[in-house]
């Protein structure tokens, strides 16, 4: 295409590239730049968080009848749809939970869209959780469980990570209450969370 | 130089800064930018996040140690390489730990390069032993209990720099600090095993 040069400050017929390689500086390039529909890659400066979701939940669950496998804990789930299937997700949770029975256990894991991630090694007949603890007296002290796990979803696709708990051998397990609480000031409720980032890859 | 304008849609002998003073604009720009061969200064505040790089660990094992010494909780390290000297790393750690024994008392301490930082220790602990996390195994059902600690340190380098959970006896034989596993554990599926995580992220000073 043949380059034209007018009487009004302008060129036209550049062709993308073909200007001299390393012509233009800083200095060239007009004070306020709109790269907004643009694609820019390699630049330094930049972050690796591209978003993150959170969830706090801020009302109580509690699972009762002692079952053995994991059940969802409702409200501690959160969602993600990642740019890039290269991306990963930062997962980081905080938890408030006890079970209701000095001495009887109760065991939490990570999961992303049902399936564990996030869980101890297989050890004999031991359960594979993120967490776990047991009431260590009968003041229902809460325990506070928290992790960080850098997760490769591989996946451009919603995606949900949750927290599920499983009794064990504790008849009752609580998110965010005490088994032996009562309704007055003395007595104080948490929040339990989970948050998601995604890096980019 | 002299300036050359081919019929083929290219300008060549520009030098570099011949351009018309803020004459290119982003609508002179090509719609795909790769800027992996060259150096960029944005303005400040410019550019996204703060957070340039994340790297995480996830100890899926258990771990136990007689030393009185501080030494690294195997597994449950992470490496960083940070861009920039001034740069900083935050180091974030939950580690399920407990002593062997009841009423027994075990110390964690956040390491760099196999030593422990020292900042990241109390002060004024007189004859105590100065650590990051402590605590004291209350019952003989032995539950671990979840350490969760932040630090941010100024490592000052761009070299490989590893940051770990170390811990050591402090409480007597029977106080062996135990990593992602309870004192008196059976095996069976009312026991579990949690898992400890170490988390690295370099922060744009």
């Amino acid at each position: 295409m043949a380059i034209t040069i007018n009487g009004t400050g302008s060129i036209s017929g550049l062709s993308a590239g073909g200007l001299p390689n390393s012509s233009v500086t800083a200095a060239d390039l007009a004070t306020v730049q709109d790269w907004s529909g643009k694609t820019i890659s390699n630049i330094g400066g930049g972050g690796k968080v591209l978003q993150i979701q959170q969830a706090v939940m801020t009302d109580t669950q509690s699972f009762s009848g002692g079952f053995t496998t994991f059940e969802d804990v409702t409200n501690l789930s959160v969602s993600i749809t990642p740019s890039a299937s290269t991306s990963k997700v930062l997962v980081m949770y905080s938890v408030m939970i006890t079970g209701n029975t000095f001495g009887r256990r109760y065991a939490f894991r990570l999961s992303r869209g049902g399936t564990a991630i996030g869980i101890h090694d297989s050890a004999g007949s031991k359960t594979r959780a993120s967490g776990c603890g047991m009431p260590l007296d009968s003041n229902g002290v809460m325990d506070f469980h928290s992790n960080t796990i850098l997760d490769s979803p591989a996946t451009t696709s919603a995606t949900t990570y949750k927290v599920q708990v499983v009794c064990n051998d504790s008849p009752t397990v609580n998110v965010n209450i005490a088994s032996n609480e009562a309704d007055n000031g003395n007595h104080s409720r948490p929040v339990s969370s989970i948050t998601v980032m995604e890096i980019a890859g | 130089m002299t300036i050359t304008i081919n019929g083929s849609g290219t300008i060549g002998g520009i030098s570099a800064g011949g351009y018309p003073d803020g004459s290119i604009t982003g609508n002179d720009l090509a719609a795909s930018l790769n800027f992996s061969t060259k150096t960029v200064t944005l303005p400040a505040g410019v550019g996204g996040g703060k957070v340039l790089q994340v790297v995480n660990t996830v100890k899926t094992d258990t771990f136990s140690t007689t030393s009185t010494s501080p030494v690294v909780v195997t597994g449950l390290t992470a490496s960083i390489t940070p861009s920039s000297t001034s740069n900083k790393v935050l180091v974030l750690v939950s580690c399920y730990i407990v002593g062997q024994a009841s009423g027994t008392r075990y110390p964690m301490f956040i390491g760099k390069n196999s030593s422990v930082i020292s900042g990241a220790i109390a002060t004024g602990a007189s004859s105590k032993v100065a650590a990051t996390f402590g605590s004291t195994s209350n019952s003989s059902n032995g539950t671990n209990c979840c350490a969760s600690v932040e630090f941010l340190d100024s490592p000052s380098t761009t070299s490989s720099t590893t940051y770990s959970v170390m811990t050591k006896l402090i409480d007597g034989a029977t106080s062996i600090p135990q990593v992602n596993i309870s004192c008196n554990e059976a095996d069976n599926v009312n026991h579990a095993r949690p898992v400890s995580s170490i988390t690295l992220m370099e922060i744009q000073a």
